[in-house]
């Protein structure tokens, strides 16, 4: 078009044709432009579109975890062992924190010309060492270091969750942090549920506690729940999870599963709005999102309440009863192994594990000698001493080797090989039958009887008992005990072959429980449940039922018999006769616990915590040190007709069964029965004993007197009493929330606290305080003095 | 209303007004304002954005200076060329000597309430400057790279060199840009104009060693590798990305751009409102905005091919190509096809100097329509 004749012509006109064909190509570059523009596009929106989509998507809607609430646990009456409270714990949320100082924020360099980014004055995103240093002084009982670290760790585990900065807040700690909400983005005060134990230290072993979930376990959890119904998320990092007791052994029971709900938040992670369920998914706000969203709401499952078959009644009483002392109380029913009481002594405060135990309190709890981190009911093992002379016994009448009346003569010591084996009377019990020996507790009778026996025998008996097994009570990782024969010996010094043999006096040893012999204070109340019914072997019950929220019963747990003791019934009852005896009869080893009005059966028994002649050569005339005394064991079921329940109390370091032990099972006997104790007394019968109650035979001097005398003094079980009454508001309220349980054998302690100075006066305290444990304290002192 | 050639012949000066070239400059207003209503606002304010108010004020403005513009006879401008140009480069210095520094460069004048950005004017003075430098000098053996010295080094470097030492080097490009587009319609040599391209080629990695600075280099390394930093300097093209991306076809519906109302996008008023328009238009809004760009332009060349003279003509070219560079470097950069810049997207970024200018440069193109040649 531009030929150079008709450009002369335009250049004097200044006309533009010249100018046209470059203005075609300029209009060919901007179609093509277009096209290409166009190309883009359709690539980023159509084609790659819901990629994009979903991402914008993830920018602005953040799923929130509606926290589960644990499960309750409940005593067989109702009373709260374990509950959840609400708490406040800091958050950070990794998408919205940097773990370096980042450059400037984006918007600094951007010069805006609106005063509209004063409203968007906090700068987009900050990193954690900033943040740390303005929570340092805020929280004040943590370093900007810890907190760093923390979230590091969190952030590094699982950056789409929120990590856990500090548990648990106090008031002050929130109030503060909340006023510089501004000055934290990225952070947030969460109200998460505690668990708390209402009863403190007092089923500290049995219930067990919680601990943050650690990062290495994590792998496992999400391996194990990942094709189960609760998913692989189920825990996440600084969940708690159960580590101990019962909150470890019920845990899926226990854990419920989080909900979820979605928020919309803007770049500063500041939150628009929620998802909700129900009605107000009408909302306009939510009607904008709501095509995000498949689902508003994802409702929480709390977990299940527990109801187990504890006492607290009992439990409390035992505790009491034990009081400084470190030992063991196992209270169990005998016809269906529901355990009432699990109490290892010292205990400890379930709480602090849920926190970050300090280091003060740890080596408090883990340098303690009394070591109130061991469970003894099920993970102590010790010497069973005289309680094992019952399986003795029912190996000797089972094998027909002896019969409830061959008798023995006891001199004070039995030889055997060149080793003199004493009696623990030393001057000899004389003639003794198997009633006598169980009674006086002869263990001449026994070494015979256990020579006569061998060990193999005796060892088959055990095992028919439980011994030398796992009862299966499915906590804290019970021990098994030991239950020696040869072949065990010879396994275990397989090494060492000239000491492999099985010797006549490991025999002598092993029948009066010592030597090789171990059992939990568990096991022998299994053995003595299994006497006290005639032969059957329960798993020991700790849960009754589980509860789901609507208070549907998922789950009902059934009496187990996992075993059969081989035995006569008749053999039965003379072991019964002569554990009566122990308590029953002149000669008895526990004679002065005995009850007038409630006929039990019991042994007393002593573990050699160092050799006898150890001790006395060291310590000639001498005080023996505390931890070097023997232990002291008694079992005991009562009624001794019809039997119920089976107590089983090891006091460390309590030196003689009959002191230490026989008063605890004593006094939880009179507790449990107090109701049937009254009426017998009031009927002048015994409980569980048909036989006429003979006449009491009055001394010229009135029997009841104050103070009394007991083994231990009234104060470590009387003096919670009056502090209850003290407190009287505190324990109505408490009273109140409680369903008062049917039977009511805690109305003994219960209402102890009514009798105030003056009534305490006329009624002679007994060492419950209690009226109902009164009576039959007053009568063992007459019983004693009559010399029945 | 386009007429063909032949039938213009009877035309007067003063024919009639462009009108569709009105309605395409008014519906992109009428976008850009909309989107801005939504991209400035956010859930947490009620009420229309004062950035909206604002540019609605520079927009009617600015629609009220091009009619006026649109009906003035070009050759108002040819003589007044200079004199703008002149004016320009005062602002220029002006705001070199007295402007207020912001984030490091001084790029205002303060006049009053508002703020003047007298380089988005220097855009429009080298328009006209050029196009009566080079109306008067009509080349038919084209111009070669020695011809242009002087054009290059009266009207391009003092505008350049005053917008560079602001600093705003992206501006000083699109000047380059611009006034080589003037050139290339003038009659820039084939041959010029291919070794101009092999030598910005060649020359480009150089340049970027060289010339740039660590910050604008960075910008040039996100456009190959946008995911590297995606919090740091990737963030800008990837939140874009996703907020273009995420409308989809049909988009996500006035009011509900997430990634603009809620933050996540930065500039999203400004230059990357072409996003927030992309998330609630989705890619069939696009393509009508496209066209609407893309009309503009191409009844501004329609115009130039008609122009009563060589200075009509090469006006409109020259409106047409800040057009075009403004669209081109603003969505490419957008779109994720070259660096980001902080070049607006016209009639639709917020900013009154750039509207305004842009509508007065529309007027030109008016003005230059109205008097087309009549034969």
């Amino acid at each position: 078009m531009s030929d150079s004749l008709g450009s002369l012509s335009l250049r004097v006109e200044g006309r533009p044709q010249d100018l046209r064909s470059r203005l075609g190509v300029f209009a060919g570059l901007i179609v093509l432009v277009l096209v290409m523009l166009l190309c883009r596009l359709w690539v980023l929106q159509v084609v790659d579109g819901a990629v994009y989509a979903a991402q914008a998507e993830k920018n602005h809607l953040k799923q929130r975890q509606i926290p589960a609430p644990r499960g309750s646990v409940y005593d067989a009456d109702g009373f709260r062992i374990a509950e959840v409270r609400a708490s406040f714990d800091l958050v950070a949320s990794p998408e919205d924190i940097d773990l370096e100082p980042v450059l400037a924020a984006m918007d600094r360099n951007h010069e805006s010309t609106s005063s509209e980014s004063a409203e968007w004055g906090v700068s987009i995103r900050t990193d954690i060492g900033t943040l740390a240093s303005r929570l340092e002084p805020l929280l004040s009982d943590v370093t900007e270091q810890e907190l760093i670290d923390r979230f590091v760790d969190g952030a590094r585990s699982d950056r789409w969750h929120d990590v856990v900065l500090a548990r648990d807040l106090t008031a002050d700690q929130l109030d503060r942090v909340l006023a510089q909400r501004a000055w934290l983005p990225g952070i947030a005060a969460v109200s998460r549920h505690r668990r708390s134990y209402p009863e403190g230290g007092l089923f500290s072993h049995l219930v067990g506690y919680l601990r943050e979930v650690r990062a290495d376990e994590l792998e496992g959890l999400k391996e194990r729940y990942r094709d189960r119904e609760q998913g692989e998320d189920w825990y996440r990092s600084g969940d708690l999870i159960g580590k101990y007791g019962i909150e470890s052994a019920h845990e899926e029971w226990l854990r419920g599963v989080d909900g979820a709900y979605w928020v919309q938040v803007d770049v500063h992670g500041r939150e628009l709005g929620r998802s909700t369920a129900g009605a107000s998914q009408a909302e306009e706000y939510y009607q904008s999102i709501a095509h995000f969203l498949d689902q508003a709401v994802v409702p929480e499952q709390p977990g299940h309440d527990l109801h187990l078959t504890i006492r607290r009644d009992i439990q409390e009483l035992a505790v009491e009863l034990l009081g400084e002392q470190s030992g063991a109380v196992v209270v169990m029913e005998v016809q269906t192994g529901r355990v009432l009481a699990l109490v290892s002594a010292p205990g400890f405060d379930p709480e602090i594990f849920s926190r970050r135990i300090t280091p003060e309190a740890w080596k408090v709890l883990s340098q303690d000698p009394r070591h109130p981190l061991v469970d003894k009911a099920l993970q102590g093992v010790y010497p069973p001493g005289s309680t094992w002379k019952m399986i003795v016994a029912a190996a000797a009448l089972g094998t027909d080797t002896w019969t409830k009346e061959t008798t023995v003569r006891c001199k004070g010591s039995h030889k055997v090989g060149r080793r003199r084996f004493h009696c623990w009377n030393r001057k000899g019990h004389g003639r003794v039958d198997l009633k006598k020996a169980l009674a006086g507790s002869c263990d001449v009778y026994f070494y015979k009887a256990g020579l006569a026996l061998g060990i193999d025998t005796v060892a088959r008996y055990a095992s028919m008992f439980g011994m030398g097994d796992r009862t299966g009570i499915a906590i804290n990782s019970e021990s098994e005990g030991l239950n020696p024969d040869t072949g065990w010996k010879r396994r275990r010094f397989r090494s060492r072959p000239q000491s492999a043999a099985w010797k006549l006096g490991d025999t002598a040893s092993a029948v009066i429980g010592q030597g090789y012999t171990l059992a939990t204070p568990m096991q022998l109340t299994i053995m003595t449940a299994a006497i006290a019914n005639g032969g059957t072997v329960y798993r020991p019950l700790l849960l009754d039922r589980v509860v789901g929220q609507n208070g549907d019963v998922v789950h009902r747990a059934d009496p187990e018999v996992v075993g059969h003791v081989d035995l006569a019934q008749e053999h039965f009852q003379s072991i019964r006769e002569g554990m009566l005896s122990v308590v029953d009869d002149l000669g008895g080893t526990a004679r002065k616990q005995r009850v007038r009005h409630l006929a039990y059966a019991g042994k007393t028994g002593t573990a050699q915590v160092v050799s006898l002649k150890t001790t006395r050569r060291r310590y000639r005339g001498k005080k023996v040190p505390r931890h070097l005394l023997d232990h002291a064991w008694f079992v005991g079921y009562a009624p001794y007709e019809d039997p119920e329940l089976a107590v089983t109390v090891l006091v460390e370091h309590g030196e003689h069964g009959s002191q230490a032990s026989a008063p605890i099972v004593r006094k939880i006997f009179e507790h449990y029965f107090a109701n049937r104790i009254q009426q017998a007394k009031e009927g002048h019968f015994r409980v569980g004993d048909s036989r006429p109650l003979p006449p009491l035979r009055r001394k010229k001097k009135p029997i009841v007197r104050a103070p009394p005398t007991p083994e231990k003094p009234a104060p470590a079980v009387g003096s919670p009493a009056p502090t209850v009454t003290s407190v009287g508001g505190v324990e109505q309220v408490g009273s109140a929330m409680r369903p008062t349980p049917p039977g009511e054998p805690s109305a003994g302690i219960r209402q102890a606290p009514i009798e105030s100075a003056d009534a305490r006066a006329s009624v002679t305290t007994g060492p419950l305080g209690s009226p109902s444990s009164v009576a039959p304290t007053a009568s063992v002192i007459s019983d004693e003095e009559v010399g029945l | 209303m386009i007429q063909d050639e032949r039938s213009n012949e009877l035309r007067s000066r003063g024919g009639q007004m462009d009108w569709p070239l009105v309605l395409v400059t008014t519906l992109l207003c009428a976008m850009g304002l909309v989107t801005l209503y939504s991209a400035a606002g956010s859930p947490l304010v009620d009420g229309p954005p004062r950035a909206f108010v604002m540019q609605a004020s520079y927009m009617v403005f600015g629609l009220v200076l091009m009619l006026v513009l649109a009906l003035l006879d070009p050759r108002v401008y040819e003589r007044g060329a200079y004199l703008s140009f002149g004016v320009v480069v005062v602002l220029l210095l002006l705001v070199l000597l007295v402007g207020p520094v912001r984030g490091g460069s001084q790029r205002w004048l303060a006049l009053g309430p508002v703020n003047l950005q007298p380089s988005e004017l220097a855009k429009l003075a080298l328009v006209v400057a050029t196009a009566r430098y080079f109306a008067s000098r009509p080349r038919a053996e084209g111009w070669g790279l020695r011809d242009l010295l002087v054009p290059a080094a009266l009207f391009l470097a003092p505008l350049a060199l005053l917008v560079f030492l602001e600093p705003d080097l992206g501006t000083t490009l699109f000047l380059c840009f611009v006034f080589a587009a003037v050139t290339f319609v003038v009659g820039l040599r084939w041959r010029t104009l291919m070794v101009a391209l092999v030598v910005v080629m060649l020359g480009s990695p150089i340049a970027y060693r060289v010339v740039l600075n660590d910050y604008q280099r960075e910008r040039v390394d996100v456009l190959f590798a946008p995911d590297a930093d995606p919090k740091g300097q990737g963030y800008q093209a990837i939140q874009g990305r996703y907020a273009i991306g995420s409308g989809q076809v049909l988009g996500k519906g006035f009011g509900n751009s997430t990634q603009g109302r809620l933050r996540f996008l930065p500039e999203q008023h400004t230059d990357f409102i072409f996003s927030v328009f992309a998330e609630e238009r989705g890619f069939v809004g696009c393509v009508l905005v496209l066209l609407l760009y893309f009309g503009h332009m191409l009844l501004g060349l329609w115009v130039a091919w008609n122009a009563r003279d060589r200075f009509g003509s090469i006006l409109a070219s020259g409106v047409v190509a800040v057009f075009f560079c403004h669209v081109c470097i603003n969505l490419g950069g957008v779109l994720g096809l070259m660096p980001i810049t902080g070049v607006t997207l016209p009639l639709m970024s917020y900013g009154g100097s750039s509207a305004v200018t842009l509508l007065l440069a529309t007027g030109l193109l008016l003005s230059v329509s109205t008097h087309r040649r009549t034969r």
